[in-house]
């Protein structure tokens, strides 16, 4: 390999290496701090290498990896995203009294594998993102290791989710079966000259596969299960990181296997995006415990970002639309990272327990004023209220699927939204109740944590306040 | 005039801080920052209107590019109209203020600052001339307003919070996706993206498109004036709110649906318009006697007022649709002048509860003898609501119906029933509450203080002004009226 693939590559190197400094580190003495500081240093690492190797040309590293802006835009996303999990956990794993030296070692091993699948134009490198990622996210939930609900979401995890990756598998075959070829953009051109029936049920395979992954409805079944079992900084990690990564590969492998030609598949996804919309905003009305209500808000969030895969299949490839879904990942990711790491920050204010009933959450607007506020920004943002960075993702989405000409989705958008200002509007109305407080012996290293929050707050009010900078960066990357 | 906003902001975000140096400073500082923002609202009108009295097209107007990808600028404009407007913003805010000193204790930083944002917003909206900028405001008014109801409302706040909230939010994200549409028709007629006002005057959306999203725009605007069917979160919201969420509540944020109607709907749309006017007509009629119909049958001061709010703004739709010079005048003069006498109402109102701990009309009864001073402000603006010739009310009504008459008679004559049935549960309440004997519970009550009557003051004045001598607003908003009758033919 010559020096510029290598040097592509540098930012899942460094996380790689992290992930055998702190391996090494705690065989020798077990230092929780030590581990928190080489994690912490080695994803800056990466993000450094990210930014100081673009602009570029696309470098093909490999036939299995490619190193263009989208895969470096999406590589710093997800590297922010992995920082403020740990910051984050590190608090709540020592109010829960957890040991916290191989959680870290976990979330770069996740995060490794979510880098991977930024980089994927090859089934190949897709499935080791995936099992890469997945081993490890299985591990992060059950992580508590004296709590059956851990267990039990990591159990149910690991079964689904297995079964979904073997029906993904079979997808690949028949592909393979039909074209011979597993690179995206071969497979693309192989498409052409294909029977329609292989190829179709292989598709469909796949997005049966990814929508298990992705928690789409009919497949969302295992997701308010497993977001309430896990441990509140692991929710936020599956919601964001998982989520967004294996996104960011289907959307690599839509466009560049030019899929939007199959129309039955155009219809199929128009269909699963409308059930995600109204199931999931429905069924979030019902819920009092707040992991599950935003599990069953995510749903609803993959509903509208399918949209503009369904637009891309309308109108073939528009730049709108794949600006669309990028945008809204990433207004995703920072909405619901901050809505995960305030929740994580104030049951580690209240001392080991869950602690995350809707009632439990009274008076944190006057007791954890910046914690309250963060809360009440990012689901804000999540209801697409305007000035946050979710406001003008669901503007993009809005924009293209009116170009598309999209009524029904866009009907089940409209409705979608209209109930889920209900719930989001319950919990910041919660916030607000006064009570009696009953003060918690504060941790040390809070200001890590409060710098996170300032930077997630600072995030979703700049992308909503003034989007151009990143309009035009994401425009330039596609 | 993005001065005026940032004032607005900035000032809420002192007043929050200034809580720590005393329980009446956020008070003071609130007050202090309107009294700046009208300061220079008044700088800008004397700047324009000095220069002589042809002002035509806009009094002031500024622009700054903002988001590019989708030619979405900065636009601020001012005419006539919305001068008029947020002065009476600017004034009301003032009362709110004023109304809210000694209710609210706890949080009232907060209060303030929650207050003074959701003024900045409603002047945005009366300022914003592109209408992505415009759809920001409006929903910027929304989230303050919703945790004024939220935290520092009476018993059953949380339901009416959230409905306030869902049912402007929804028929705001109709808006949305209307003007999302306008604008993709636009890109794709002139090869760019843009959402200026003025732009999209030049080349008006057509065909069954336009149809759909006539009425998303006119939805998100009926919600919010509010039009008879989806008028049920008024009382709620209404009674739940604090006396300063009413009066800003009734005083303005209702004024935003007329003039989002006028100014958008019949503007950017007028066929349309022209053709389903009479069935706009005929919610319009509706609203106005439904509502005085509900608003005889209640038996709670603020919801009383409520609803009669309801019948006010009908006289409002009605204006707008009458189609004609008059009663477009008289609609925008009916928006000033239910705007002062509700907020004065609702600040009775308000008084009332905080003295009584109830809003319940059968608990009162023979105020006049312990508060005089309440009870001749209470009959000044209840009359006024009446429609008294030689008040503000008075003008607008007859103005409106005077314009229906000539566009749909039938519709008029329905409509000025309303005036009597409003006579009958406006003289109703006050003799529920003012007259009759004095309950002993209610002996040795605390009367208006000299700071409520300068309040109330003011907007009696405003009332009378506009009673006696109307002719300066109607100039005010003339060459706006004229430039709407100009463009869709009225």
């Amino acid at each position: 390999m010559d020096t510029l693939i290598l040097q592509s590559l540098s930012p899942a190197i460094a996380i790689a290496l992290g992930v055998i400094f702190v391996m090494t580190q705690t065989a020798i003495r077990r230092h929780a701090d030590a581990a928190l500081t080489i994690s912490l240093l080695s994803l800056l690492v990466a993000l450094w290498a990210a930014f100081a190797t673009w602009p570029a040309n696309p470098v093909q590293a490999t036939p299995l990896l490619v190193v263009d802006d989208y895969a470096r835009l999406f590589t710093v996303v997800l590297t922010l995203a992995a920082i403020v999990t740990v910051v984050v956990s590190r608090v709540w794993m020592i109010s829960e009294g957890v040991e916290q030296h191989e959680f870290f070692m976990l979330v770069l091993i996740a995060t490794f594998g979510a880098v991977v699948l930024a980089h994927a134009q090859h089934f190949a490198a897709f499935l080791l993102g995936l099992e890469i990622m997945g081993v490890a996210v299985y591990a992060l939930i059950a992580y508590p290791d004296r709590a059956w609900l851990p267990i039990e979401a990591g159990l149910k995890y690991l079964v689904l989710s297995s079964a979904s990756t073997a029906i993904l598998l079979f997808g690949f075959a028949l592909l393979y079966a039909a074209t011979g070829a597993l690179g995206f953009s071969e497979l693309g051109a192989a498409l052409q000259q294909t029977s329609p029936l292989l190829v179709g049920t292989g598709t469909l395979m796949i997005f049966v596969g990814l929508g298990f992954k992705l928690s789409l409805v009919p497949f969302h079944m295992w997701t308010p299960d497993v977001y309430e079992g896990s441990p509140t900084p692991v929710t936020g990690f599956l919601a964001t990181v998982s989520k967004v990564a294996i996104f960011v590969a289907l959307l690599r492998w839509y466009h560049s296997a030019q899929l939007w030609q199959q129309a039955t598949l155009t219809e199929a996804l128009s269909w699963l995006a409308i059930a995600s919309m109204l199931v999931g905003n429905f069924l979030a009305l019902k819920q009092d415990n707040l992991k599950r209500l935003l599990g069953y808000s995510s749903i609803a969030h993959m509903g509208y970002l399918l949209i503009a895969l369904v637009v891309l299949g309308t109108l073939g490839k528009t730049a709108l639309a794949m600006e669309a879904s990028v945008w809204y990942l990433i207004a995703y990711t920072a909405s619901t990272l901050a809505a995960f790491s305030a929740l994580s920050a104030w049951q580690s204010r209240q001392g080991p327990g869950e602690n995350c009933q809707r009632e439990d959450l009274n008076g944190m607007f006057w007791r954890e004023p910046l914690i309250a506020l963060v809360m009440t920004v990012s689901l804000l943002s999540l209801a697409g209220v305007p000035l946050t960075a979710g406001f003008i993702g669901k503007f993009y989405v809005v924009a293209s699927g009116v170009e598309a000409a999209l009524w029904v989705p866009l009907a089940a958008l409209v409705l979608g939204s209209a109930v889920s200002i209900f719930y989001y509007l319950r919990v910041i109305y919660a916030l607000s109740i006064s009570t009696e407080a009953t003060p918690v012996a504060a941790i040390k290293g809070q200001w890590l944590v409060q710098c996170v929050f300032m930077g997630l707050l600072l995030a979703v009010f700049a992308l909503g306040i003034y989007p151009e900078p990143l309009i035009e960066l994401v425009s330039g990357v596609l | 005039m993005s001065l005026l906003i940032v004032l607005l902001l900035a000032g809420g975000l002192i007043a929050w801080v200034s809580e720590r140096f005393g329980e009446e400073m956020p008070s003071r500082v609130s007050v202090a920052t309107l009294l700046l923002a009208g300061g220079v609202l008044w700088q800008l009108a004397v700047d324009v209107l000095g220069t002589g009295p042809d002002f035509s097209g806009w009094l002031a107007y500024e622009s700054h590019t903002w988001i590019p990808r989708f030619g979405i600028h900065f636009i601020l404009a001012m005419d006539g109209m919305s001068l008029l407007l947020v002065g009476l913003t600017l004034l009301l805010g003032i009362v709110a203020v004023i109304a809210s000193w000694t209710e609210i204790k706890a949080r009232a930083g907060f209060f303030q600052a929650n207050l003074l944002w959701t003024l900045a917003g409603t002047v945005g909206v009366f300022l914003a001339m592109d209408l992505f900028l415009f759809f920001l405001f409006w929903e910027v008014m929304l989230v303050p307003m919703y945790l004024l109801i939220a935290i520092w409302g009476h018993e059953a706040r949380a339901p009416a919070a959230t409905k306030f909230f869902i049912f402007t939010q929804a028929s705001g994200l109709l808006m949305l996706l209307g003007i999302l549409a306008t604008a993709v028709a636009y890109a794709n007629q002139t090869g760019e993206w843009s959402f200026a006002y003025m732009d999209w005057l030049a080349s008006p959306l057509k065909g069954d498109l336009a149809n759909w999203v006539f009425w998303g725009f006119v939805l998100a605007f009926l919600v919010k004036l509010p039009a008879f069917p989806v008028h049920s979160w008024l009382p709620d919201a209404h009674t739940q709110a604090p006396t300063a969420g009413s009066v800003i509540l009734a005083g303005v944020l209702l004024k935003t649906g007329a003039y989002g109607l006028l100014r958008f709907g019949v503007a950017l749309f007028p066929e349309n318009a022209r053709e389903w006017s009479s069935l706009l007509l005929i919610v319009g009629v509706v609203g106005v006697l439904y509502g005085a119909v509900l608003a005889y049958g209640q038996r709670d001061f603020k919801r009383l007022v409520a609803y009669s709010s309801i019948s006010h703004m009908g006289f409002i739709l009605l204006g707008v649709f009458a189609w004609n010079g008059l009663a477009w005048s008289g609609a925008v003069l009916q928006m000033v002048a239910h705007g002062l006498s509700t907020a004065a109402l609702f600040m009775i109102a308000g008084a009332l509860q905080e003295r009584l701990h109830t809003r319940a009309l059968a608990d009162m009864g023979g105020l006049w003898k312990a508060m005089p001073r309440m009870g001749a402000m209470a009959m000044f603006f209840v009359i006024a609501s009446v429609g008294l010739p030689g008040l503000g009310n008075f003008i607008a009504e007859f103005l409106v119906l005077a314009g229906l008459w000539q566009s749909a008679p039938v519709v008029c004559a329905f409509a000025a029933i309303g005036l009597i049935t409003g006579a009958v549960y406006a003289l109703w309440m006050l003799q529920q509450a003012f007259h009759g004997p004095l309950g002993e519970q209610h002996v040795g009550l605390q009367d208006f203080k000299t700071r409520d009557m300068v309040a109330l003051g003011l907007l009696a004045i405003g009332l009378l002004s506009l009673g006696l001598y109307p002719q300066p607003a109607l100039d005010l908003i003339a060459p706006s009226l004229d430039a709407l009758a100009l463009k869709v033919g009225g």
